[in-house]
Order: structure tokens, then sequence, then C-alpha cells
């Protein structure tokens, strides 16, 4: 893959599209949900045409299911490669995680259990992927997720550097689902970072959460956590990062406060040499 | 394959109450319905019940706010403990489906708002301008993301565009275009964000009437309020009837509508692309 870096990022929002052409001083790239386009009518096509003339793209998926042990379904991944080869992104992602089995569309982004047969599963599908995607890095992220398999063989950062490792493929490292569950489930988040192969770090998430009566949820409707800001510098300095790429998904703020957040991002990625 | 088969009782205990249910009251006999390894028993049995439960209403929660991201002014009427009250009901009744035909944001939406029509059909929901928020939400959705809907406004669009310079004759038949939609609100539609105009709603017997159109490439839905005749005039150029035969009809029920009065109105809509001159009577 080559090794230029991006800078920072922005998760392209509809209702951003006019701030988001207009703020080339603030935005190295944009992270664009192959999801909201591989149905859509034509008029929104031109819109990410044209935010794809200004800014160069990453494109990131929702529902592979690459943990689902059994094949990736074809028709969606027929549409995803149809939308990577359309936007020309310098990687594509999805999350390392379960949203569909059989019958059942589980909505959200489910945990796996930990074991060496799941490890198998991903890496078969990962390398599906790629088979139908050629050419193209392909980059797995990790999730937030509020209730963990018993009888698992592997921590999950064993399990993170399993995968990783077996199908070679790049890390979209998520700051904040590492915050989240280090909360919910009782760990270390320095710990987890520190046992994870940081070297395959290609793409980093920053978002905010909500903190419930006994959980932290990953939301993406809120600014940027301390302590998650302090968790990616910890990033930018221990791996060679290409961009850095904020999500905000619901209860908007004026984009200029957006711009700071991607304004101090910048200034983390610089302060550890992984920015101009 | 048997993770397989752990990942399909997961998947169920997750997103039907009913089965959580059975699956808590006896988590022996429940696993025991699917093929699976000794290790993959013991992990389902030993799920945590807190944290499970916890969970499957984030899930509830998760799927609900999908197609009411796109229906603000509804989701702004309905109860606070909607989710709690009604969303194990629509999980277990329109079980979502990974292999369901439509963009998965069409069909939830459709299947959210049917599941609202029948709460209010049922009285458990208030109708009133939930109804009316509904209806509008839903249509300028419909208008805006349906593929089918899309091809068939192109093409209307693209006949239209060929018929340019076309006079308006007592013998043409007009045809309304697939991108408009016509629609009566009783209760009224309250303004929200930076939402539509409200719309004051009135009664069952003297609705508001309006007219939703969405042309190809603009990614707003506009909506002009009608006065009966107007809505009268439109409902009837359904391309069978000549505008002569459209004015009569007109003025056999209503204030005198004289020809000349229709020909104006279908000269607007026709430019408006809300009419367009049907060549044959459709099917």
């Amino acid at each position: 893959m080559s090794d230029r870096v991006l800078g920072v990022g922005l998760g392209y929002r509809s209702e951003l599209h006019e701030e988001i052409l207009g703020s080339a001083a603030d935005l190295d790239f944009l992270e664009v949900i192959s999801d909201q386009f591989v149905n859509a009518l034509p008029d929104r096509w031109e819109r990410i045409r044209r935010a794809g003339s200004v800014y160069p793209l990453v494109s990131h998926s929702l529902a592979m299911s690459v943990g689902t042990a059994q094949p990736v379904d074809p028709d969606y991944l027929a549409r995803t490669a149809a939308f990577v080869q359309e936007i020309d992104p310098r990687w594509f992602s999805d999350h390392l995680c379960m949203t569909k089995v059989e019958e059942v569309d589980l909505y959200t982004l489910n945990p796996l259990w930990f074991t060496e047969e799941v490890v198998d599963t991903v890496v078969a599908n990962v390398r599906r992927i790629r088979e139908t995607v050629p050419g193209r890095p392909f980059l797995l992220e990790n999730i937030s997720y509020y209730l963990a398999f018993p009888q698992s063989t592997m921590s999950e950062s064993q399990f993170l550097t399993q995968v990783l490792e077996q199908a070679d493929c790049g890390l979209l490292l998520d700051v904040n689902n590492v915050f989240v569950n280090s909360r919910n489930l009782d760990f270390d988040p320095y710990e987890f970072l520190r046992s994870i192969p940081l070297e395959r770090v290609v793409q980093v998430h920053i978002a905010g959460f909500r903190e419930t009566s006994d959980l932290l949820v990953d939301t993406h409707d809120s600014p940027v956590d301390e302590e998650v800001w302090q968790l990616l510098d910890y990033v930018c300095r221990h791996s060679p990062v290409l961009g850095v790429s904020l999500e905000r998904d619901a209860n908007l703020p004026e984009f200029s406060a957006l711009r700071e957040e991607l304004g101090h991002a910048r200034q983390i990625m610089r302060r550890a040499g992984r920015c101009p | 394959m048997s993770v397989l088969q752990m990942q399909r009782a997961f998947g169920r205990i997750l997103t039907d109450a009913e089965e959580r249910r059975e699956f808590l009251a006896d988590r022996t006999a429940y696993i025991a319905r699917y093929d699976l390894a000794g290790r993959e028993r013991e992990s389902l049995s030993q799920l945590d019940e807190g944290r499970l439960q916890q969970y499957a209403r984030l899930v509830i929660a998760t799927r609900i706010d999908l197609p009411l991201s796109v229906l603000p002014m509804s989701r702004a009427l309905l109860p606070d403990d909607f989710v709690d009250r009604y969303g194990p009901r629509f999980m277990r009744e329109f079980p979502a489906s990974p292999t369901a035909e439509g963009p998965p944001q069409l069909r939830e939406v459709s299947r959210l708002v049917e599941y609202l029509n029948l709460l209010l059909g049922e009285g458990k929901l208030q109708g009133g301008q939930l109804a009316d928020a509904l209806l509008y939400e839903a249509t300028a959705f419909r208008l805006s993301n349906e593929p089918e809907l899309d091809v068939a406004r192109r093409a209307f669009e693209e006949r239209q565009a060929r018929s340019t310079g076309r006079s308006l004759s007592k013998d043409s038949r007009l045809v309304r275009s697939p991108g408009i939609a016509l629609e009566a609100f009783e209760g009224g539609i309250p303004a929200h964000g930076t939402g539509p105009t409200p719309l004051r709603g009135e009664t069952a017997q003297n609705p508001t009437r309006a007219l939703m159109l969405k042309r190809s490439g603009e990614r707003k839905v506009h909506v002009f309020a009608l006065n009966h005749a107007v809505w009268n005039f439109l409902q009837l150029c359904d391309g069978h009837r000549t505008l002569q035969q459209v004015a009569r009809a007109l003025s056999a029920d209503e204030d005198p509508a004289n020809l000349a009065k229709c020909e104006a109105l279908a000269r607007d809509f026709v430019q408006r692309g809300v009419l367009g001159f049907a060549d044959s009577p459709p099917a």
C-alpha cells in the first residue's frame, strides 16, 4: 500500500454536503459509507462524485458481516465492489463483526466468539472480498460491543491480531470503540493497544459516545471525549497511521465545532510527525 | 457448521423477545433445538442475562432509529417509551431480513410506517397530527428514494421534454406525473426544524389537500396546498379523459368550471411538470 499520508478526514454526511465542499482548508479526505449509496438514486451519486472531485475518498461498509460462518453475501459484495470501482477510494473497509446470519438481520455490529474457528471464518471471508475487489487495500475495524461470548479461547486483542496477520490486512482502529469497551468490559485501553499489531494501523476513527446509567454507548452524536483524544495521541505516536477521520452521525453541531475537532486531530497528528 | 448454528441461535435470542424469554426460562431446552458442539452450548448457556437484556434493548432502539431518522416529525410525536412498549412487537411481527428485496432503508421505512399505521388503527397511538406527519414524511421519502418511481419519473420527464411546443386542445388527454402524490391531511402537519411549512389541517370532513412534487435531480419535495376544485381537476387527469371531459365532469358537481379555465390550469401544470400529455390511455 502507498504510505502517502492522507491527513485528517470526516465521515461524509449528505446534510453537510455544502459545508464539506467549502472546507478544503480544514479537510484532507472524506470517508464515504458505501451502504448509503449502493442503492441510491442517481442524484445522490452525483453529489458523491462532486465531493470526490474535491477530496480523496475512502470507502467504509457496514454489512459484509465477515464474522458470520458463511460466505459474504455475493450480491452485497458485488454492489460494494461496483461502488469502490466507481469512486476509486485509497482503501475500503468494514467491521470485524457479525451483522446478519441466514434469515436474521441483526441491524447492529455484533461481537464475535473469539476462537480459532471464527478466525478461520473471517480469514476466508476476507479472501473472498479481496478476490471480488482486487488491487485495493482492505481494512478491518474493531467494534464497540456490549456483550461478550463466554468460553472464548482467546482475548479480543489476540483474536484481532490473529485475524489481521492471517488475513494480511490493515487495521482501521476506532479509538472511541477501544475506550467504550474498556469502560464497559473493564480493561486498560493502553494495555489493549500495546497488545495489538499497531504497525498495521492505516486509519483511525474518532467519535463521541453517550453515557447511560450503566453503559457507554458508541453513538457518534457528541464531541470526542478527552480520554479518546489521549488514545489518539498514543496511537499516532506508535503506528504508521495514514488518516484520522471523525465520525459524527447525529445531533450535528455547527460545522465550526466539527472544524475545531478536525483541527485538534491535525495537531495531534503533527505532534506525532504523522502529518505535514 | 455448528458455529453458524450458534450464531443463528444468538441472532434469534437477541432479536425476538419471545425466543429470548424461552431461552432464559430454560436455557438447556432452548439450546437443544440447535445442533451445537459442547463448548458452543456452554458459551450460550453462560450468556449474562442482564447484559443480554440490555443489549437486546439497544438492538431494538438501533433498528427503529434507522427509519425514524428520516421521519423526524413523526418521531417527535411518538411517546417517549415507544421503543420499550412497542419495539419488541415490531421486531417479532416485522422481522428484519437480510435477504428481503429492496434497499434496506427504504424497506425499513416502509415496514415501520406499516407498523405505526397498524398501531394507529388499533388506537394504541394517538392519531391526528401523528397520522398526518407519518403520511407526509413517508410520502416524501417514497417520492425521493424509490428506484422504480425514479425510473418512471425520468421516463415521464423525457416524454414531456419531447412534447415541448405541443399545443393543448380540448381533445388532449392528460396524465399525472409519477413524481407527484395527492394527499389529504386531516390533523395538520406541525413545523419541525428546517422541515416544510406547516399545513394547517382541519378535519376529516374538511382536510387540507396537498400536491407533493419531486422532480428528477432535485433533492427537495415541493408541497402545494390545493383548493377543492384543483384537487378534483388533478384527480380527473387520469390519462383516459380528454380535457373537455374533465371540464364537463367538474362543472357537473362544482362551481361552473368552463373549458377555458381548465385549459389555463392544465397549461400551468404541464409547465410545472405535474401533468403530461398521454399519447395512449394507461393500462
